[in-house]
C-alpha cells in the first residue's frame, strides 16, 4: 500500500505541472480593445504594375499592433473610378484583400496609374500605394455594346424631330466604362418618346440573341448616367420573345417583357441589372398580364429596344448609356 | 466473485425510518414539519448629500408560517411523505395575506428487501464534478449570531446541510455484498425533470445520474459517476436538443503507518456539451482531475494535506457548476435608494434574510457571480479554467476545545480571457473554534469562533491594457454564551473588504465571451450584531437580535452612496 501513494501523487504532480492551454484564448482581444496603436509594417501592394487583362489579381499587405477597422479605397487618377476593400483584423494579407480590377462603384477602371490608400478607424494616418493598370478586367457577357467603337449597323434608330437632338456616341464627359458612351438628349413638346434603338439578334449573327434558356439565369445589365439638374428621363428597355419561332415578333400576339428606369435619383453612372425572369410586362410604365404566353424565353429573345422618353411638357431631357451586356449567374460586377 | 452470498440495501434517502422499522413498532401516520414567525423591522440611512426624500427609511416585514407534514405507512416497506406550507404574511386581510403551497411530496420504499426507492421530492447528489449544490458565498463565514437567518433562507430553497440538489423525479438504490476479493458494489440511479416543455422552443429538460461505487476493502474505494442534463428530444416542436454528459471516475486509497492515517483520493473525468441541430452553437469538450493526499498524526489530531487539480476551460457540468445565488437577482428590501432611485445591489445582508436571491433549479451554462464575494471557485470545486494546487492543515486540540482549520491555495487559469496572459489565484483560509467554557472547565456553554479568507487575483497587464489586481477579504467572529438557564447570548461580527480592478465577462446566450465589462471596486460591507435566544429544546428556540449593516462605497464616481440599515429581527423556529 506504501507503493501507491508516492506513484499517485507524482502523477498529478505531472499531470498538473503540464496542462497548458494553447488554443488561443477566450473572448475579443483586450488588446484590440486597450492596446496601443501602431504600424508594424507599411502598406504595400505585390505589384507596382497589374494586367488584369491577363488575369492577374494584386493583394495588398500591412500589419498593425492590434486588430482594427481598415479600409482600403483604390483610385483610378483618369476614370475616377473607386475599389474598396474593408476589414477587421491586425495584419493584411492576400486572405483579406485581393484586388481583380472591378470597380465598387461606376465608373469602371481603365488602363491607368492608380493610387490604393489605407485608412484605419479611429487613427488620423492614410498609407499610400502607387499602382499601374495596364489592362482592364476582362468583361465576360454577351455584350451588346460598350459604345467604344461606331454604332451597330445591324441596329436601327428613330430620333424625332424636336430641338437639341442628340443621339450619338461621344466622349464629351467621362464614360461608365472606357472612354466612349452614348448620349441620348433632345427636346419633344409633342410626345413622349424622344428616340429609340432596336437591336435586333440579327445584329449577333443569328435571328435570336445567344442566350441561355433558363431566366432565372440570365441577367441584363446596362449603365446609365443621370445628369445633373434633369430628372425628367425615362428609359424603356423592352425585351421581345418570338414565341412561336417563326423568326419575327408579332405585335400584341407574342411576349414583350420591360425595363422602365426612372432618371430622377442620384447624379451620375448607375449600373441597371435585372434577372430575366424578373421583367414585367408594362402598359404605360404599368404592370399588366403577359401579351404572348408568358413564359419567359431568353433564348426566343428576338429584339431588345431602347427608348428614351420624357413628358412633353417638362422640357429638355437627357441620359447618357454606356456598356450593355447579358451575363449568366449574376449581376454584372463592374 | 463467483460467490454473492447476499444482497443488501445500504441506504441514502431516509432509510433511517425503514431500517428502524424492522426493529420497532411504527406508527402507520405521524405529523412532522416546522413552524417560524420572523419579524424584521429595518431603518435606512444614506450618506448622501441631498436627503432622500422619496425612499421610505423605515421599513416592518413579518411573517408566520408552518410547514405542517404527514408520513403514512401503508405498509412495512413503504412510506409516504407531504408537507404543505401555510404562510400568512402579518397584516393580510382576511386571509388575503396567507398562501397555500405544497412543499414536499415524496413516496418511498424498498422492493424485497434489496432496492430502495423514492419517487417525487428526491434530495440527492453525487460528486463535486458531477451533481453537487455548492455552498454560497460567504455563507460558510457567517457567525452564528447571523446563521439564525441564513438557516431559515437555506430551508426555504431546499439546501440541506449536505449539498443535495432537491429534485423532482424518482431514484433507486440497490448493493451487493461479496465474500472474497471485493467487500461490496453499490448503485444510485437518479432521474429528475428540470423544465416543462412549451411544445416550441423548450423541450423536456432532464437531469439523470448513476453512481457505482465499489468497495475493496477498507483501504481502496472506486467509484464511476455519470451525469447528463439534456433535452428529451420529440417534447418540442424544436429539432435543437441540449445535453451536457459527464462522466467521472473517483478513487480513495486509506492506510495507516502507526500513528500516521494516509488517506489519497481522486477524481478525473470529462465533460460534453452540445445543443444539437444548432450550427451555431459550440460544441465543448472538457476534462478535469482533482486529487488530494492527507496525513493525520492521530496522538495529536493534526492532519495536513495536499491537493492538486485541472479543471478544463471547457469543462461543463450543470449538475455541479449551477449557482445557488442569482447574482442577477435584486434585493426586495429597499430595492431602490435615493432621490435617483438607483438600484441597489445585493449586499451579505440580502443574501442572509432573502430567499428569493436563490436559486432552486440547475442551470444550463454558467450563471453570473459576483467577483467581489468568490473570483476563485465560482462554481465550486467544477469552477472551470481552474488549475493549481492547495495545502492546508487542521488540528484538534486542548481535550477538543480548540478546533483550527487553515488552507492556502494559488491557482491560475488554463486559457486566457481576451489575452494569453492567464490570472493568477491565491487564497488563504482560516478558521477557529473555542470552547472557552471546556478550557476553563466551566459548565456552561462559552464559545468563540473566527473566520477568516483573503483572496486575490491577478493578472499581468500589456501594452494599454491594465493589469487585474482584485484583493477581497472577509473576516468573520462570532461569540455565544449561555447566561442562565436555556437564555444565551450571542455576538457576530461579518466583514468583507474588496478593491481592485478586474474585467467581468459578458457571454452571449451559448456562454461565448463576446466583450469584457471593467469592473472597478473599493469598498466594505460589515455587518455587526447580537441578541438573546431562549432555547425550549434543541429544535425550537426564540431569539431577538439586533444588527447594524453597512456599505461603504470608496469609489468617488460611483452613484450608489454608501449607507447603513439597522435591523431588529425577531426569529421564533420550531422543528417538530
Amino acid at each position: 500500500m506504501k507503493k501507491i501513494f508516492l506513484p499517485l501523487f507524482s502523477a498529478a504532480l505531472l499531470l498538473a505541472s503540464c496542462t497548458k492551454d494553447d488554443s488561443g484564448f477566450d473572448g475579443p482581444s483586450l488588446n484590440d480593445i486597450y492596446g496601443d496603436f501602431s504600424i508594424l509594417d507599411s502598406l504595400s501592394a505585390s505589384a507596382a504594375t497589374v494586367d488584369f487583362s491577363a488575369g492577374q489579381q494584386l493583394t495588398f499587405s500591412a500589419e498593425f499592433s492590434k486588430n482594427v477597422n481598415w479600409k482600403i479605397a483604390i483610385t483610378g487618377n483618369t476614370s475616377g473610378a473607386v475599389y474598396t476593400i474593408e476589414g477587421f483584423s491586425r495584419l493584411i494579407d492576400a486572405t483579406n484583400a485581393i484586388w481583380d480590377g472591378s470597380a465598387t462603384t461606376l465608373p469602371m477602371f481603365r488602363s491607368e496609374d492608380c493610387m490604393a490608400q489605407l485608412t484605419i478607424d479611429g487613427e488620423d494616418d492614410t498609407l499610400t500605394a502607387p499602382i499601374s493598370v495596364l489592362g482592364t478586367k476582362v468583361i465576360t457577357g454577351l455584350i451588346l455594346s460598350d459604345f467604344e467603337g461606331e454604332f451597330n449597323p445591324g441596329w436601327n434608330t428613330f430620333v424625332q424631330s424636336g430641338a437639341d437632338m442628340s443621339f450619338l456616341i461621344t466622349d464629351s464627359d467621362p464614360a461608365a466604362q472606357g472612354s466612349k458612351y452614348y448620349d441620348m438628349g433632345g427636346t419633344v413638346d409633342w410626345d413622349w418618346l424622344l428616340g429609340l434603338i432596336d437591336i435586333p439578334g440579327s445584329a449577333y449573327g443569328a435571328t435570336t440573341f445567344a442566350l441561355n434558356n433558363n431566366p432565372n439565369n440570365v441577367y441584363f445589365n446596362v449603365m446609365l448616367s443621370k445628369i445633373p439638374g434633369l430628372n425628367n428621363g425615362l428609359v424603356l428597355f423592352q425585351f421581345r420573345e418570338d414565341d412561336n419561332g417563326d423568326g419575327v415578333y408579332t405585335d400584341g400576339e407574342e411576349d414583350l417583357f420591360s425595363i422602365e428606369v426612372a432618371l430622377n435619383n442620384e447624379d451620375g453612372w448607375q449600373l441597371i441589372s435585372s434577372k430575366y425572369a424578373d421583367m414585367p410586362t408594362l402598359l404605360n410604365g404599368a404592370p399588366v398580364d403577359a401579351i404572348g404566353n408568358g413564359i419567359y424565353e431568353p433564348e426566343k429573345l428576338i429584339q431588345v429596344s431602347i427608348l428614351m422618353l420624357a413628358n412633353p411638357v417638362s422640357g429638355y431631357a437627357q441620359a447618357y448609356m454606356d456598356l450593355m451586356l447579358f451575363t449568366e449567374n449574376q449581376p454584372f460586377k463592374p | 466473485m463467483k460467490k454473492i452470498t447476499s444482497t443488501i440495501f445500504t441506504g441514502l434517502i431516509l432509510c433511517s425510518a425503514l431500517t428502524i422499522q424492522a426493529q420497532t413498532e411504527v406508527k402507520k401516520f405521524s405529523l412532522n414539519g416546522s413552524a417560524r414567525t420572523l419579524s424584521f423591522l429595518d431603518n435606512l440611512s444614506q450618506d448622501v448629500e441631498v436627503a432622500d426624500t422619496i425612499t421610505a427609511p423605515k421599513s416592518l416585514s413579518s411573517h408566520t408560517l408552518v410547514d405542517l407534514g404527514m408520513l403514512i405507512r401503508p405498509g412495512d416497506n413503504i412510506a409516504i411523505q407531504s408537507s404543505v406550507r401555510i404562510r400568512n404574511d402579518f397584516g393580510g386581510f382576511w386571509g388575503s395575506g396567507v398562501t397555500f403551497d405544497v412543499r414536499e411530496l415524496y413516496v418511498k420504499g424498498v422492493v424485497k428487501d434489496v432496492v430502495r426507492y423514492q419517487v417525487g421530492d428526491v434530495h440527492y447528489k453525487l460528486t463535486p464534478y458531477t451533481f453537487y449544490n455548492n455552498d454560497s458565498e460567504l455563507s460558510n463565514y457567517t457567525p452564528g449570531a447571523f446563521s439564525h437567518l441564513l438557516d431559515q433562507v437555506s430551508y426555504d430553497n431546499f439546501y440541506l446541510g449536505d449539498n443535495t440538489w432537491r429534485q423532482q423525479g424518482a431514484a433507486v438504490d440497490f448493493g451487493v455484498v461479496f465474500n472474497k476479493y471485493v467487500q461490496e458494489i453499490n448503485w444510485n440511479v437518479f432521474t429528475g425533470r428540470v423544465a416543462a416543455t412549451n411544445g416550441g422552443n423548450q423541450p423536456e429538460r432532464l437531469f439523470s445520474a448513476a453512481n457505482m461505487t465499489l468497495l475493496q476493502s477498507k483501504y481502496l474505494s472506486l467509484g464511476v459517476n455519470y451525469a447528463n442534463f439534456y433535452d428529451f428530444p420529440g417534447t418540442a416542436s424544436t429539432t435543437e436538443q441540449y445535453v451536457n454528459p459527464v462522466v467521472t471516475g473517483n478513487a480513495q486509497v486509506a492506510y495507516t503507518f502507526g500513528d500516521i492515517a494516509l488517506t489519497a483520493n481522486g477524481e478525473m473525468g470529462k465533460s460534453h456539451n452540445e445543443i444539437k441541430n444548432d450550427s451555431l452553437a459550440p460544441v465543448l469538450d472538457g476534462n478535469f482531475f482533482d486529487t488530494k493526499i492527507e496525513a493525520k498524526y492521530t496522538p495529536w489530531q493534526l492532519g495536513i494535506y495536499i491537493g492538486m487539480k485541472s479543471v478544463g476551460a471547457d469543462f461543463r457540468s450543470a449538475g455541479a457548476q449551477t449557482k445557488r445565488i442569482n447574482f442577477d437577482g435584486t434585493p426586495a428590501a429597499y430595492e431602490r435608494i435615493t432621490n435617483d432611485q438607483i438600484l441597489r445591489e445585493t449586499t451579505m445582508f440580502d443574501l442572509l434574510r432573502e430567499a428569493d436571491l436563490y436559486n432552486l433549479q440547475l442551470q444550463n451554462g454558467l450563471m453570473a457571480f459576483d467577483a467581489r464575494y468568490d473570483n476563485i471557485t465560482p462554481y465550486g470545486a467544477a469552477s472551470p479554467n481552474r488549475q493549481g494546487f492547495e495545502v492546508g492543515l487542521n488540528w484538534v486540540g486542548c481535550k477538543e476545545a480548540v478546533k483550527l482549520n487553515g488552507s492556502y491555495l494559488s491557482q491560475s487559469e488554463i486559457r486566457g480571457q481576451g489575452t494569453l496572459n492567464l490570472r493568477n489565484f491565491a487564497r488563504m483560509d482560516a478558521n477557529a473554534t473555542i470552547a472557552i467554557n471546556k478550557l476553563l472547565k466551566w459548565k456552561k456553554s462559552i464559545e468563540l469562533t473566527a473566520g477568516m479568507r483573503s483572496d486575490n487575483t491577478s493578472r499581468d497587464g500589456e501594452a494599454g491594457v491594465p493589469s487585474v489586481e482584485l484583493q477581497t477579504d472577509v473576516l468573520s467572529l462570532g461569540f455565544s454564551a449561555n447566561i442562565v438557564s436555556d437564555l444565551d447570548i450571542v455576538l457576530g461580527l461579518q466583514q468583507h473588504t474588496y478593491a481592485g480592478f478586474e474585467f467581468v465577462n459578458q457571454t452571449d446566450k451559448y456562454d461565448q465571451i463576446i466583450n469584457f465589462t471593467e469592473y472597478t471596486v473599493d469598498g466594505s460591507q460589515q455587518m455587526i450584531g447580537g441578541g438573546l435566544r431562549w432555547n425550549f429544546s434543541e429544535k425550537t428556540y426564540l431569539m431577538g437580535q439586533f444588527n447594524q449593516f453597512s456599505q461603504n462605497n470608496n469609489l468617488v464616481d460611483d452613484v450608489l452612496p454608501s449607507y447603513t440599515i439597522n435591523n431588529f429581527a425577531f426569529i421564533y423556529s420550531m422543528q417538530f
